[in-house]
């Protein structure tokens, strides 16, 4: 009796499983199809399974003139970026968060909150505005500086929590050691919460590298980024879905290698409280 | 190394809390003074500000004269080992014991020799590339010292730092940090909770209790260990003190002729003493008796002060400790002044130190004497021990 039970149970774990499989891997697994079959047989009705996969699509966004190879290197450009502008800020700000007695300090976080929750699509003239003024429009750096609007109080947030859970009694030890709070932030704190470094500054590639509102309006032609040359395929002349769909596929790669990479980091970061020294 | 002195020392927190009130003493070059109590009696707070790592409301810190209230951790040359040894987790043990050395600008071959003379003292050259997540708590334990000791700093706060280690360990490591500090003779202010632990090891233990507002003081009594133990000052001393605690008795005085005659408050029990000045004084009210455990001796029937039945016998091979009942109304010695009006009913339970060959069987009666030369006495109200 038991033992059916469990089988049945085990069943139903893999059912579950395979339902969650399906509703975040199928969409992947379909636009990986979708790049590599015929044009034609996109929207076919019934769907067609079976087809001839050809690589016309990624031959002509990666090698064909003029299309997406130059803004891949312009999104890892701009992404990476993102990320060097953002940890010399974020990361000593979330330290002076958890750590110091600050005035306001609750406001401020709550303020870095608003800004995330905030749509995008409002900063979108303001900043296009100020950019243009002091003559940034159309420059990577442009796009780097208004993604810290996003990226900084994200990593922030996430930064503060990692640092939150470092025991204040190993800075205590270091400032009886005779250590000033720059050597106990660069010696002993920030070295334990490497792996919340990490983490963070995977999460400020991401958002950078997905983020289509801000390259679509300060980048130019010769700086825009992956996402923007994506939308282009939208054209007044019909839509290239497979051309789409082979672009969204390249631009799943440089994220999944980076988790693939600083996987045991991730796990390391998000289980960080267990495991104090 | 240095003397220091903490002058009248106070400590509010911004919720109004009271932590610390009143607090004179000074420890002298060398010595080792323990700083003991209940939780919440300040103990940690007083070391922390000793470290620097807390600000205090008033009264002045100095170290060998020099007034330091206002100096940063960093700058007042102590070492302190911390409940969990708060050792860097990312630093090799060789690392943590250099770190403090490295912020002083010293020389790298001085840093190695020094860390290495500390390690082989510590008996820790073995573990010195390990990380600390490496190592026994034990071990751990000897790294925290080591980090302290590498420093030869001008005194040593130590914050219950064996509190983490099993039994058999603590008493161990008890009896190794006694030696290592006559051995290294630096100033040293130990913190615990266990009365035994400030008993075996402090030169003086300086007895705190929790504080309310700013009138009270925290410290009640700082004194070697047997002069506590023989000359408690009040009633909490006399509690806290001593394993098992000390019994107390309310007892009602009356002067007779060149004597005192002592009646147990709700039972037929009395004796009588010879007067002495300060306790006739008190003829006519209320006083209250301590007796240590061991000051019971098991007697025949005829001369018994108590003659109780004995629920509650504790066999430790050495002794036995005996508990019973006498039909008084207990003694709560952390409010002295509330208890007086204690309603007249409930059980005292007391505790008395027998050769284990006298164990009674459970429920007999056991007939007991006492001591009455060694007895204690205290004021019900204030707490205070009445001596001439």
């Amino acid at each position: 009796m038991s033992r059916r039970h469990t089988s049945f149970n085990t069943a139903l774990t893999y059912a579950a499983g395979l339902l969650f499989l399906a509703i975040f891997v199928g969409p992947i697994l379909w636009f990986i199809a979708l790049a590599i079959r015929p044009a034609e047989t996109a929207f076919t009705m019934p769907p067609q399974l079976t087809f001839e996969p050809n690589l016309d699509a990624f031959r002509h966004i990666l090698v064909d003139p003029g299309t997406n190879a130059p803004q891949l290197v312009n999104s890892l450009i701009v992404a990476i970026g993102a990320v060097l502008l953002n940890l010399p800020f974020s990361v000593p700000a979330a330290y002076a968060l958890s750590r110091f007695k600050l005035r306001g300090k609750k406001n401020i976080m709550l303020w870095y909150l608003g800004l995330l929750m905030a749509p995008p699509v409002a900063f979108l003239i303001p900043y296009f505005i100020l950019i243009t003024r002091i003559g940034l429009q159309g420059s990577y750096f442009s796009m780097i500086l208004v993604l810290q609007t996003l990226t900084i109080p994200f990593s922030v947030w996430l930064m503060k929590s990692f640092i939150d859970e470092v025991p204040v009694e190993l800075e205590e030890a270091a400032r009886v050691d005779g250590a000033r709070w720059y050597t106990i932030m660069l010696r002993i704190t920030l070295p334990i919460v490497r792996p919340g470094i990490i983490v963070t500054s995977m999460f400020a590639f991401v958002f950078a590298w997905n983020n289509a509102a801000f390259p679509l309006v300060l980048s130019s032609r010769s700086t825009a980024t992956l996402p923007i040359g994506t939308l282009g395929y939208f054209a007044t002349s019909g839509v290239t879905w497979n051309y789409i769909a082979a672009a969204a596929v390249l631009a799943m790669i440089p994220p999944m290698i980076i988790f693939l990479v600083f996987d045991r980091y991730v796990v390391r970061g998000l289980t960080f409280g267990s495991v104090k020294g | 190394m240095a003397s220091m002195t903490f002058d009248g020392i106070g400590k509010t927190f911004p919720d109004g809390t009271v932590a610390v009130a009143n607090v004179s003493f000074s420890v002298a070059d060398g010595e080792f003074v323990v700083l003991v109590g209940p939780s919440g009696c300040g103990k940690s707070t007083l070391l922390r500000m000793a470290a620097g790592l807390e600000t205090l409301n008033s009264g002045r810190l100095l170290m060998d004269d020099a007034d330091v209230t206002e100096t940063e951790p960093q700058d007042r040359d102590i070492a302190m080992v911390f409940q969990n040894y708060a050792l860097y987790p990312h630093m090799s043990v060789y690392d943590n014991m250099a770190f403090g050395l490295q912020q002083r600008k010293m020389p790298k071959d001085k840093i190695d020799k020094l860390v290495r003379d500390a390690a082989e003292m510590l008996d820790l050259t073995r573990y010195l590339e390990r990380k600390p997540g490496a190592l026994s708590g034990g071990q751990r334990q000897r790294v925290a010292m080591g980090r302290a000791i590498v420093r030869h700093p001008m005194a040593f706060l130590m914050d219950e730092p064996l509190s983490n280690l099993d039994a058999k360990l603590r008493v161990q490591m008890r009896g190794e940090l006694k030696l290592l500090n006559q051995r290294l003779g630096v100033t040293t202010l130990y913190v615990t909770h266990d009365q035994v632990e400030a008993m075996t090891m402090g030169d003086r233990v300086a007895v705190l209790k929790p504080v309310f507002n700013g009138q009270e003081s925290n410290l009640q009594q700082i004194d070697t260990p047997q002069m506590l133990y023989d000359k408690p000052t009040n009633l909490f001393v006399a509690g806290f003190i001593g394993s098992p605690a000390m019994n107390f008795v309310r007892v009602e005085l009356t002067a007779e002729a060149g004597s005192l005659k002592a009646a147990v408050t709700g039972t037929k029990i009395s004796f009588s003493i010879p007067a002495k000045a300060t306790l006739s004084a008190y003829a006519g009210r209320q006083v209250i008796v301590g007796i240590r455990p061991e000051m019971f001796q098991v007697c025949p029937e005829s001369e018994a002060l108590f003659n109780e039945q004995v629920p509650v016998a504790e066999a430790l091979g050495a002794d036995t400790f005996v508990f019973f009942d006498i039909a008084s109304p207990p003694v709560n010695i952390n409010d002295a002044e509330d208890t007086e009006d204690f309603p007249n009913k409930g059980k005292n339970r007391l505790v008395a130190r027998i050769p284990p060959a006298l164990t009674p069987r459970p429920n007999q009666l056991l007939p007991l004497t006492v001591d009455l030369e060694k007895l204690h006495w205290f004021d019900p109200v204030t707490g205070t021990a009445i001596r001439d």
